[in-house]
């Protein structure tokens, strides 16, 4: 035991005087910097939800609240998810009978111009066609058109017979 | 005691001499206010509401029965083009088949498979500017509503255009929903189609009842529609012969006129039974042409009236048609025009 001791007495003796190596300094640098590294990477990676969540349970861990805290305000959340649920249905029901009451819709139903004695314009044809489609796009399946022409058949007469 | 009672008026007259002409309007409009209701609770029920359905979507016109047997007079616009089409009566609805669609016209003519009350046919040349006619129609999705105005003119056009015969312009307010719906008179008679609205639906156009029977009476007789044609062009000239100023312009080749007899210059003056003062006369005589049937035109040649017989044939507008169905590819199960559903 003494010999251990005095053995022990005389590296310490040795380490009084033992110096850091060349380079020590800069070696330590970098251990630092690599430290700090490494903790903002474990740190963002535990960014949002589970650094939330981790925070949350230290907190709750720390904060004790009766059972029927916690049954109470389960009830309340229940009574609002209710009460929501029952608004939905009203609300539904309003947009439907708003979409399906036959809102006016102006048509021109004006016709091709027919003239007597001269070849149909068909591309006019096409025009009219294309016009009271475009009039409907997107409310033609729920709203019907109300009919009622803008002027009678008419022509460019030619006077013939 | 007559002489009482005058002085007894004459005193009511000057302590009140608004009273006597208020009753008198309050006594027009009483009466007014009767006929219209009269003609109406008469007329109602054989004025229907139509549905159908083109590729646009849903439509919805009116119509009225014409016959016991379900007849309906609507217009093209209404049902020429579409299918899925029904007819409702009050609470009760019926599937319709279209017999003929007119485009030329804008007469549609639908069929139910019922026992209907119809309206009574009149006579347009009854008529005159100021007459009064009820419209009776289903506006929007409202229930059958009349509404009461005044005989506004007889034009054969608008804006330049011509029509394909003469229109009866009624001032009647109308609203969407109602072409189709029968113009009545004050004896309940139907004697136009409502074909149009003008300026807003602050007034209408109807075609005249006669007008639509012609295309009636060619599906009665032919099953098909018949428009007439014998290839004349008309011109006017500035020197009346007979009272008209139309002059034959034109004979076109391999057309019935070329046969027969009729020449270049000679001044019309009639055909049919129409009337031909000017060239716009034409219009009305060429409408009532059947194809097949003969027609009797008037022109006067050397200060001499003649007559000719001319068998019309088909009216290059029905041909016209068929080349338009042809090409656009309708695909409505029924023919576009001119001929019968089935």
């Amino acid at each position: 035991m003494d010999d251990e001791f005095k053995e022990l007495q005389t590296l310490l003796r040795l380490k009084k005087y033992e110096q850091p190596s060349q380079g020590f300094d800069l070696y330590g640098e970098r251990f630092l910097k690599e430290f700090h590294r490494r903790q903002r990477w474990e740190a963002s990676r535990k960014m949002g939800f589970a650094s939330v969540w981790e925070k949350l349970s230290g907190w709750l861990d720390d904060f004790t609240v009766p059972r029927y805290a916690y049954a109470a305000a389960l009830a309340v959340f229940g009574a609002v998810a209710l009460g929501i649920n029952d608004l939905k249905p009203v609300e539904s029901a309003n947009l439907a009978v708003a979409v399906a009451a036959p809102a006016p819709v102006m048509v021109s139903q004006s016709r091709p111009a027919l003239a007597l004695n001269s070849p149909l314009d068909l591309s006019e044809l096409e025009i009219q066609s294309q016009l009271t489609a475009g009039s409907q796009a997107g409310n033609s399946s729920l709203q019907p058109r109300y009919i009622l022409d803008s002027r009678p058949a008419s022509y460019d007469a030619s006077f013939s017979f | 005691m007559f002489f009482r009672s005058i002085s007894t008026l004459c005193l009511a007259v000057v302590a009140f001499p608004g009273g006597p002409m208020l009753r008198a309007e309050e006594n027009v409009l009483s009466s007014m206010t009767e006929a219209v209701q009269a003609v109406f609770e008469n007329t109602k029920a054989s004025i229907v509401k139509i549905r159908s359905s083109d590729k646009h979507g849903r439509c919805v016109g009116s119509g009225f029965f014409v016959d016991p047997n379900g007849t309906i007079y609507t217009t093209y616009a209404v049902a020429g083009e579409s299918d899925n089409i029904t007819v409702e009566m009050g609470d009760r609805r019926y599937d319709a088949k279209r017999l003929v669609a007119d485009p030329r016209s804008g007469v549609v003519l639908l069929k139910v498979d019922a026992k209907t009350p119809f309206l009574p046919i009149g006579k347009t040349a009854e008529l005159s500017i100021a007459s009064p006619v009820v419209a009776i129609g289903y506006p929007m999705d409202l229930p059958v509503t009349p509404t009461l105005g005044f005989i506004g003119g007889f034009d054969l056009k608008y804006l330049d255009r011509y029509f394909t015969t003469t229109h009866i312009r009624a001032n009647v307010s109308v609203q969407r929903g109602e072409s189709g719906a029968p113009l009545i008179n004050t004896r309940g008679e139907v004697v136009g189609i409502l074909i149009s609205g003008l300026d807003g639906g602050s007034a209408c156009y109807a075609l005249p009842i006669e007008a639509a029977e012609k295309i009636r009476s060619d599906y009665v007789r032919y099953g098909e529609v018949r428009h007439g044609w014998i290839g004349i062009t008309v011109r006017e000239t500035t020197e009346k012969q007979a009272g008209s100023v139309a002059v034959i312009d034109e004979l076109s080749e391999r057309t019935p006129a070329a046969h027969s007899g009729i020449q270049k210059d000679d001044v019309l003056v009639r055909i049919g039974t129409v009337p031909v003062t000017k060239p716009e006369d034409v219009l009305n005589g060429s409408y009532f042409l059947t194809a097949g049937e003969d027609v009797s035109v008037g022109v006067v040649r050397g200060g001499e009236n003649l007559t000719f017989t001319v068998p019309a044939t088909e009216h290059p507008f029905s041909a016209k048609a068929r080349e338009v169905k042809a090409l656009t590819k309708t695909d409505f199960g029924e023919n576009l025009s001119l001929t019968s559903g089935n």
